[in-house]
């Protein structure tokens, strides 16, 4: 598979207070550990199941840089699980194992991923490549996307994967609804494809959801759904890196729509000297439109589904995907997601291993508990994480909650469904109810907390702290923008507002 | 509220099951004769639409046919216009007979203008007992409407406000008897509960737009779907307490856009409606387009097992031979006369030598001349066709006598007894009636027709010139009127509609789908929501949308005052201000409306070609741009000036938004309201959106001039200014 995959570690401000870095506590979202794994682990090992070309891990320089410290153990792991498989298995099998593909660590400069795709990544893109968030665990096999984009028509650009919430626990109010218009083509050959996404905030604002008649003449039966949610996975033709790289400045697109014709030709002479990546798929004839990639991606992928009914002509389509029901799909792109994605593994861990009973403390089945962790006696432990280096008191009752490295809870604590960040001290019976306890936070004893979120003040921070609260609920498609003001929140459409 | 009673007794199980054995015992159907619409004028001036003959049946019996089909016990037809001919049909009709499937009721409903009228009327007179079917007079089906009425009672029971069940055939977007009212329905994916309903303009036609969906519909529904492929022939299974709905909003005129999209929309009523999609034939015979559409369908039997030689009248004899080509007894066909493919021939009828007919329909008693050419045309009863005519794409109806070789084309509609002479030429669309209808007396009227000033004027017209004859147009033997479709007057909706109209045969009229319409439609949508480059503006509407939209009207109207009696800038201002801190709004909205006043003026000009377009835009901004001055103090405000310019150049629709947007920009620098700084950081951050490139293609250039002269002056003059420069 000669896929490349692309994974953009954004700084995860949905996770805050536990990805927070205006003074370096945090470690970036890639590095917030899922059941004592660092998340990104995860979509690693979902890319080697798949077996693709290269993997590249995309950043700003300081979490790239951290992002490949940390990682350290990781990759070699994997080396040497290769290089023990090769030594073990005889000469003429060799070629049965696969060389782990090769992890790059990219920098990137790009304020949005639009932008990044565009100017950071567009030499780098040889061909068909992946577009992956890191902040997924699933159980589905890359197999399936990459066998479904396989049977794509050859008219579409990319394709973008959605999929449906299966875990009930996750907060409605996090899972900000989309209306994500898609048609199903049940009358023709064609696979599904993706027609528009308006974002629940928006349709909020406006007071309506506005569905353009031409859209609807183009394609009569669209179905709308408000249930699937974005995965930020996109199987993407390398079409799409030489429509956005022909307008190579976004602010002044070059020509209008009326001289299609003329750019048609233009395109085809171009085209002509361009090596298509794809052989059995019939040529796309790119007729350059302005597309503006200064923003996220899923807003540049947006774009492009509309330009397939929007213009005179067809265009190309985006083609939707949503993942099968039966497998189990989670983002880590809001707390309660997190917690759910912890209790994921936890029940996979569960389900295979059996309880073991250390003594004086009783640890559940369900619950991983990480290495040089002091749990004291008669404590219990139920559904939950302890991460390294933790310290549990004497008659603790800990339940479905998740407590990271380091952090050290008293006697008789009682902490149900809360997050505790890294070098916590939570005093002598406290009890703790759906709260988020900043790394390195103080609790004092007896705090009777529900529903509350502990984070440090900076003094120069309490404005930003404040709006970033705000901003937390906002915009969670991406995961990788959600620090930079977008301002095409608001213009959003560009159609209608003006 | 009667019915509510009813249906609060049919949670009890027992007593539903008992209601259900009432209703299937007393199946009613209301059939509205009448579409209250001028589609088939001047045919309908004499006959109304349900008894004009399709494949030589009136179109009424295709209903009664349906109904007798679907176990109906009770069948009333509401008559407006031509009541008593319809009265006149029944009472000779098998339907009148004592062994008929249903009993059949005419109701006299004379005043009624629409179908709310209709429906009204049906409440008052108290007929409804239960659930009922409403369908139209024009109706050609061949559903199941067993499964229908299943879906129906399945629904019922499981949502009580269900009131109304639409039965929707499923189509393609472009299907041919789906050229009128193209409507979108959105639908609960799961259940198929109407969620909202949308008129959409036509495919070919100019307007683009959007449908604006109220997120609090959608509210607790997950997925649902956007159908724009449904073929709505207005069969609905409606619920007793329809027609008090009717009653009780007094102002619902049509059964979609008012009667259904009221009951989605309203927060009181709590009904709910459901589409039942179905894969049958129906449509409705509702313009030309689409009688002819079902002529064909019907012909080439697709609406089996209703087919022409079912001989649904008592009378009719026909036989079906090969490639659909249908024959009554008793016809007379000359040796070398051709009949193609899709014919249908009465008895009666006599075809001279060398005749070829082919996807056409010809009544009883005609007679064809020799060497006539009939093509997709559709000749009613005991008409005369004398030799070498070329008749296509037309419609005879009854006791039409044409000369010889006349030629008919594309979209004719040839009234009752209209008589034309030899050798004429009929153009296309021509619509002839023997006596000249006026707009006056037509009883019934189009939507569009309903302003008094319309109707009056188009009958003003009537009286000039529809008095004489048309003998220039028919011959000196020629007998008859022209017609004139209404609507033909100005507006570029209705000459898209009666462009439509005019023509017989469905074409895919090309679509008007390209890039410019969309920003032109934006251009209307405008006024709703003004400006949003910034959020902080939007919100500002959502609080006082009212106020705002009564500033915009008032401040235009001072500005244009100012203009007109060339009043000095301080009174403008000072006028302006006080609307300003009256209405309590934004410097914003005084620029927007300032902006859009002085367009307008600009445009006004160079419509009334008083000033070139040039001249216009110094004249205006090179005097009145200076209100800008005191209108925007920092530089955001002049970028949010130029964007409002922008913004309003495109609402306007100039012909060169391109050149008046950079004229006017070159005159506000030229005042030195801008200056260039502000323009190079304006221009920085302008929107790039697709629809404004034209626009800024003038613009570009100028500005790119600009900097090059102004590098080009500072190179002269000093190099160690550069370093300001770079900024």
């Amino acid at each position: 598979m000669d896929f490349q995959v692309f994974i953009f570690c954004g700084k995860g401000y949905n996770l805050f207070p536990f990805t927070q870095r205006k003074d370096d506590s945090g470690a970036p979202k890639a590095l917030l550990p899922i059941a004592n794994r660092h998340m990104i682990e995860y979509v690693l090992d979902w890319c080697d199941q798949g077996g693709f070309k290269e993997i590249n891990v995309l950043g700003e320089a300081t979490d790239v840089a951290m992002i490949k410290e940390r990682l350290r153990t990781y990759i070699n792991v994997r080396e040497s699980q290769y290089e023990i498989l090769l030594k073990s298995i005889q000469a003429h099998h060799v070629q049965q194992v696969r060389k782990p593909a090769p992890i790059n660590f990219i920098v990137t400069k790009g304020e949005t991923t639009g932008e990044v795709l565009c100017n950071d990544l567009r030499d780098r893109i040889t061909g068909d490549f992946v577009v992956l968030p890191c902040d997924f665990i699933t159980d589905i096999p890359p197999q399936i996307l990459i066998d479904q984009y396989r049977n794509k028509d050859s008219d579409n650009l990319a394709m973008a994967v959605y999929y449906r919430n299966g875990f009930q626990n996750i907060d409605k109010k996090h899972l900000k609804p989309s209306y994500i218009v898609y048609s199903e083509n049940e009358n023709s050959m064609k696979q599904p494809v993706l027609l528009d996404m308006y974002s629940g905030d928006d349709v909020e604002r406006s007071k309506y959801l506005q569905i353009r008649t031409q859209l609807l003449w183009r394609y009569p039966n669209a179905s709308v759904s408000k249930k699937l949610l974005d995965s930020f996975i996109y199987v993407c033709s390398y079409d799409i890196i030489k429509l956005i790289s022909e307008n190579e400045n976004p602010r002044f697109p070059p020509g209008g729509e009326s001289e299609d014709s003329d750019e048609e030709t233009q395109n085809a002479t171009q085209q002509s000297l361009v090596i298509k990546p794809s052989y059995f798929n019939k040529k796309n004839k790119l007729i350059r439109d302005s597309i503006n990639v200064d923003k996220s991606l899923d807003k540049v992928i947006r774009d492009l589904a509309r330009r397939s009914w929007r213009h005179a002509k067809l265009r190309e389509t985006i083609g939707l995907f949503v993942l099968p029901a039966g497998g189990a799909f989670i983002r880590s792109n809001s707390l309660t997601a997190y917690t759910e994605a912890n209790r994921y593994i936890l029940r996979i861990k569960s389900s295979v291993m059996q309880s073991q009973q250390i003594t004086g403390t009783n640890i559940g089945a369900d619950s991983i508990v990480g290495p040089n962790c002091i749990v004291g006696e008669r404590t219990s432990v139920k559904l939950s994480v302890l991460g390294r280096d933790t310290k549990i008191g004497k008659r603790c009752r800990i339940v479905g909650s998740v407590v990271l490295d380091g952090a050290i809870i008293d006697d008789e604590s009682i902490l149900e469904n809360v997050i505790v960040g890294p070098a916590t001290q939570i005093g002598k019976k406290s009890r703790l109810t759906n709260s988020y306890i900043e790394g390195s936070y103080i609790v004092s004893p007896k705090t009777v907390l529900k529903g509350e979120t502990l984070t440090h003040i900076h003094l120069d921070e309490i404005l930003t702290s404040e709006e970033m609260t705000d901003s937390t609920d906002d915009d969670e498609s991406s995961g990788y923008t959600e620090e930079y003001v977008d301002d095409d929140e608001f213009e959003d459409d560009g159609l209608f507002e003006r | 509220m009667a019915g509510k009673k009813e249906k609060d007794n049919t949670k009890s199980a027992s007593k539903k099951g008992n209601e259900h054995l009432v209703g299937e015992e007393r199946l009613q159907a209301v059939v509205l004769t009448d579409s209250f619409e001028t589609r088939f004028m001047p045919l309908t001036a004499v006959k109304p639409r349900c008894l004009l003959p399709l494949a030589n049946t009136p179109l009424i019996e295709y209903t009664l046919e349906f109904l007798a089909k679907a176990g109906v016990n009770e069948v009333y037809l509401v008559c407006a216009s031509h009541a008593d001919q319809i009265n006149e049909y029944i009472e000779k009709s098998k339907w009148n007979l004592p062994w008929a499937p249903f009993k059949l009721q005419t109701i006299m409903s004379l005043e009624s203008r629409s179908v709310g009228d209709a429906m009204r009327d049906i409440d008052n007179r108290g007929l409804i007992t239960g659930d009922f079917i409403l369908v139209s007079g024009d109706l050609v089906t061949n559903m199941q409407f067993d499964k229908a009425l299943e879906f129906h009672r399945k629904k019922r029971a499981s949502d009580k406000d269900h009131i109304v069940t639409m039965c929707l055939s499923e189509g393609s977007q472009f299907y041919r008897t789906r050229s009128h009212d193209p409507a979108a329905f959105i639908l609960d994916k799961k259940t198929n509960r109407c969620l909202y309903y949308h008129q959409l303009p036509p495919a070919s036609s100019r307007k683009k737009g959007a449908i604006d969906i109220d997120p609090e519909l959608l509210e607790d529904v997950d997925d649902f779907v956007l159908r724009n492929d449904l073929i709505d022939c207005h069969v609905d299974i409606c619920s007793a307490l329809v027609p008090a709905i009717f009653q009780e909003n007094f102002d619902y005129q049509f059964l979609r856009s008012d009667f259904v999209k009221g009951v989605l929309t309203s927060d009181l009523l709590k009904k709910s409606i459901y589409a039942y999609i179905m894969e049958s034939y129906a449509a409705r015979v509702e313009s030309w387009q689409t009688y002819d559409a079902i002529s064909q369908d019907f012909i080439a039997r697709w609406c089996y097992p209703l087919v022409l030689n079912a001989n649904f009248l008592e009378d009719q004899t026909y036989s079906y031979e090969s490639r659909h080509v249908y024959k009554e007894k008793n016809v007379v066909l000359a040796q070398s006369c051709k009949i193609g493919k899709h014919t249908a021939i009465g008895s009666g009828t006599k075809i001279g030598e060398g005749t070829s007919v082919e996807n056409s329909v010809i009544g009883r008693n005609c007679h064809i001349g020799d060497n006539v050419v009939i093509q997709n045309s559709y000749i009613w009863d005991d008409t005369t066709v004398l030799d070498s005519t070329i008749i296509e794409h037309s419609i005879l109806a009854s006791n039409v006598k044409i000369g010889r070789n006349v030629s008919l084309s594309d979209g004719c509609v040839i009234g009752f007894n209209v008589i034309i002479g030899d050798n004429m030429v009929i153009p296309q669309g021509c619509k002839i009636s023997e006596t000249p209808v006026m707009k006056s007396e037509v009883q019934f009227l189009d939507n569009e027709s309903y302003d008094e000033d319309d109707s009056t004027i188009s009958s003003d017209r009537a009286t000039n010139f529809k008095l004489e004859p048309a003998s220039d147009l028919l011959g000196e033997t020629g007998v008859g009127y022209i017609y004139e479709s209404d609507g033909s007057n100005g507006d570029e909706d209705a000459s898209d509609e009666t462009r439509i109209n005019n023509t017989l045969a469905y074409r895919i009229d090309e679509l008007y789908l390209s890039d410019d319409s969309i920003s032109s439609s934006t251009g209307e949508r405008k006024k709703k929501r003004t400006m949003s480059t910034t959020s902080v503006y939007t919100d500002m509407e959502g609080e006082d949308e009212e106020d705002e939209e009564d500033f915009e009207v008032e401040a235009m109207a001072t500005v244009e005052r100012a203009m007109e009696n060339s009043h000095d800038l301080d009174t403008a201002l000072l006028e302006l201000n006080t609307l300003r801190m009256s209405m309590n709004v934004t410097y914003h909205e005084v620029r927007a409306a300032t902006v859009f006043a002085l367009l307008k003026r600009v445009y006004h000009f160079i419509a009334t070609q008083t000033l070139g377009a040039k001249e216009a835009i110094s004249k205006i901004f090179g005097k009145w741009g200076l209100l800008f001055n005191r209108q925007a103090f920092e530089k955001d405000e002049y970028i949010d000036l130029m964007n409002i310019l922008l913004e309003k150049v495109l609402v306007i629709q100039f012909e060169k938004p391109e050149f008046v947007l950079f004229r006017a920009l070159n005159c506000l620098y030229d005042q030195d309201v801008l200056d260039e700084e502000i323009i190079y950081t304006w221009w920085a951050q302008v929107s790039d959106d697709a629809k404004y490139d034209q626009v800024k293609t003038l613009t570009a250039k100028w500005i790119e001039w600009l900097q090059t002269a102004e590098e080009e002056s500072s190179e002269e003059e000093e190099s160690g200014e550069e370093e300001s420069e770079d900024d």
